[in-house]
């Protein structure tokens, strides 16, 4: 009996073993899943969401007359997922001729904002200053924002480069945020809510390209129509890229994120039956223990 | 009609929070929920001096917004408890404008409790408002000076996970609280306790007490009731096609 | 006096700008815009103090016996290499762009993609099925997580409406419940501050304690 009891103790040991993986192994499977699509991608095709598809009418209702607020409000850490959106939609904003204030609120803002144009405005025939302007980095977070919406003009005075506002032509018509078509963000936290707070009470719809962790936290501004539309994640701009008919970096970059989920869920699935396994071997042993002295456990 | 809604939700509370406030001084009586989070912060503080070993304290890359100021309720408790067992605290700051605060807060709190000779100002630190230099410092704190529990409250972005699971590897016991929705789930995953969204802003109250505090929470009740009243009564008006 | 003359500013600063989200007085309307001018002036100031905290603590460190001085010494060089280059250069000369690119971005990155690793161990850990809530909450997260993927809808073509339904209706019912109770906890935590009830953040001029209470 006791061999037995030995027996069930060790297959217990292993499941429980198993319950409480080492952390080394779930980060080697995670690091595979994600590689192994970038080596040999799988394809999977992408349809575009109703919430995607919201974005892109929004965008596309814009015209010549129309001046933009872009805000890139994410920093390196997630630049994976966020500038591929950013990339799609200001290909689609510089397809219907909008221009663009590019609007700092923290440091990373302007280098993504100079990145994203030294490819695109080429492209589209673009110039610094007549169509697009990039703006000082405004510290504060939520009272940059307030500030801008209140007085656009006495935040800023000169564009990152210290030229005056009024010399540049894409600011022209500008007199305060009412004169703006469109605040387009593409945020990682709380800047969207800010832009919510405080611009879209003066009347300018508000869009947000956000990571995905951020979804959930903004989802409930679409139904009450203070977010015109959102798009999430590397999905949302993979859809986007789909919708534009561009694909580009997100699109190639699905796949790694369709596997790294599937290997996560497998690893819930395995710790699950570990879980199990052990908890019923554990049962069992203190089952047979107890039939084994007569009916006390020892 | 909007800013009439916000207004007067304002006024209510604050109204409800000054009756309340006042009730509350004459009765001296108000049950709180108990809040297994809060609880456990003595649990943290008391293994780590059993142990011999520092706690960690941070209130995340947020500014000076509300959740900050509830946070630092938590630190002032968590800093007069320190102070009386004796048990080495260490506080990593995101913000160079929270970092005097959190200062004055601790040096506070130990003169209080009369142990002003055990104030280090050396174990508040700054890091950086970059939250991957921030997040590295306190790695780095939490596996050379061997943490024994690690308190977050306060305003999170990502570093939420990134900070938790620095904490799991360390073995530190866990107690976080934030309103930040998004990293919520993060926290309840990796910690031993969290105190969720309205919890964090009740820490005041239920640590301290104090009258103000508990009025004001009171007085948040009194609002909840109000907000759900306009949520049933806004729902009802859309249902039966009533627009304001 | 410190304290008292705190509180003062504090009220006067709050209720100028409350007041500006609901009246249009244009003395009020223009004092708050300067105000929230100033904050912004204030945000930046900041960020030099918190330079120069790091410099003394980091200098007092490397003069000391410390053990990590070495570390000090790595830090302060790479701040000072780094501030240099910027005032010198500029941000849009070749050398800022080559280490932002390929120091900065690349280390940030690193670091914030261990989230995905992170997340996983966290979920290994915590997914487990105890009980009718857990069970719901796992096949919520599994739809979510397959719905925001093409391998979701190579599975079953309607996997992302379904992941969008969830995110909606039940997320959003959720989210909006804890938003209200947070926001109306941050009103009351702010209208404590506005009024000078909660000034424990100010600490004591006296030493006697923050808020004043006892263990």
């Amino acid at each position: 009996m006791a061999a037995v009891n030995g027996e069930w103790g060790y297959r217990a040991m292993t499941f429980r073993r198993l319950a409480v993986l080492d952390s080394r192994i779930v980060y080697a499977a995670v690091f595979l899943s994600i590689l192994l699509p970038l080596w040999r991608p799988l394809g999977l095709s992408i349809s575009v969401s109703q919430g995607t598809f919201d974005v892109y009418e929004v965008v596309d209702s814009l015209s010549q007359d129309d001046t933009v607020i872009v805000s890139p409000s994410f920093a390196p850490s997630s630049e994976a997922e966020v500038y591929p959106q950013m990339e799609a939609i200001l290909r689609h904003l510089l397809a219907r001729k909008a221009r663009v204030a590019f609007v700092n609120l923290n440091v990373e803002g302007r280098m993504y904002a100079e990145k994203a144009m030294t490819t695109l405005a080429p492209e589209f025939g673009y110039n610094y200053g007549e169509d697009y302007v990039i703006l000082p980095f405004t510290p504060g977070l939520e009272t940059a924002v307030a500030s801008i919406s209140d007085d656009f003009l006495g935040t800023y005075e000169r564009d990152a480069y210290g030229t005056p506002l009024t010399e540049t032509g894409a600011l022209a018509g500008i007199r305060s945020i009412n004169d703006f078509a469109l605040v387009v963000d593409f945020n990682t936290g709380d800047t969207t809510i800010y832009y919510i707070q405080h611009a879209k009470p003066r009347g300018i719809p508000v869009i947000a390209g956000a990571s995905g962790v951020t979804v959930p936290y903004l989802t409930p501004y679409l139904a009450t129509g203070q977010l015109s539309g959102l798009i999430g994640g590397l999905r949302g701009a993979a859809e986007y890229e789909t919708a534009i008919d561009n694909p580009g970096m997100a699109l190639a970059a699905m796949d790694a994120q369709s596997l790294s989920h599937a290997s996560i869920l497998a690893l819930i699935g395995l710790g699950n039956a570990a879980y199990f396994l052990a908890k019923r071997d554990d049962a069992r042993t203190t089952r047979r223990s107890r039939q084994s002295n007569g009916g006390e456990l020892k | 009609m909007q800013q009439l809604t916000q207004i007067c939700v304002l006024f209510s509370m604050l109204f409800a929070g000054i009756i309340y406030t006042r009730s509350y001084s004459r009765t001296g009586t108000m049950p709180i929920r108990r809040l297994p989070g809060l609880d456990s912060l003595d649990e943290a503080i008391g293994r780590a001096t059993e142990m011999g070993r520092p706690i960690h304290f941070t209130t995340g890359t947020g500014g000076l917004v509300a959740d900050t100021f509830a946070a630092f309720a938590v630190l002032e408790y968590v800093a007069k408890k320190t102070a009386q067992y004796g048990c080495t605290l260490i506080i990593s700051n995101a913000q160079p404008l929270i970092h005097p605060i959190t200062e004055n807060i601790v040096r506070a709190s130990y003169y209080a409790q009369g142990k002003p000779q055990s104030f280090k100002p050396g174990n508040i630190r700054y890091h950086s408002d970059s939250m991957q230099a921030y997040v590295s410092g306190v790695w780095g704190i939490m596996e050379r000076e061997k943490v024994a529990a690690n308190i977050m409250m306060g305003y999170f972005f990502a570093e939420s996970l990134l900070l938790s699971e620095g904490g799991v590897r360390s073995g530190a016991f866990q107690v976080a609280g934030t309103a930040s929705t998004p990293q919520l789930p993060f926290f309840v995953a990796a910690c031993d306790r969290t105190l969720i969204g309205e919890e964090l802003f009740a820490a005041g109250a239920y640590l301290t007490e104090d009258p103000v505090r508990i009025g004001a929470l009171m007085a948040q009740d009194a609002a909840k009731i109000a907000a759900i009243a306009i949520i049933l009564t806004g729902a009802l008006a859309s249902t039966v096609g009533l627009t304001m | 006096m410190k304290l008292t003359l705190a509180s003062f500013l504090t009220l006067i600063a709050g209720v100028t700008v409350l007041a500006d989200h609901f009246v249009v007085v244009p003395f009020i309307n223009k004092t708050a815009s300067t105000f929230i001018q100033w904050s912004v002036m204030l945000s930046a100031f900041s960020t030099a103090l918190g330079g120069a905290n790091i410099l003394a603590v980091h200098t007092k460190r490397m003069s000391g016996k410390s053990a990590n001085r070495g570390l000090s010494a790595l830090l302060l060089g790479s701040m000072v290499t780094w501030l240099v280059i910027g005032l010198k250069l500029g941000m849009e000369s070749q050398v800022y762009k080559f280490i932002w690119d390929n120091v900065y971005g690349s280390l940030s990155s690193t670091l914030f993609a261990l989230n995905a690793f992170f997340v996983a161990s966290a979920a290994y850990r915590s997914f487990r099925i105890r009980g009718i809530d857990t069970v719901i909450l796992l096949v919520t997260a599994c739809t979510v997580m397959l719905g925001r993927t093409g391998l979701g809808e190579a599975i079953y073509p309607g996997m992302p409406q379904v992941a969008d339904w969830l995110m909606r209706v039940p997320n959003t019912a959720g989210m909006r419940g804890i938003t209200i109770g947070g926001a109306l906890g941050a009103i009351s935590v702010s209208a404590r501050v506005i009024l000078g009830l909660e000034r424990g953040y100010g600490g004591s001029e006296r030493g006697m304690g923050v808020s004043g209470y006892d263990l």
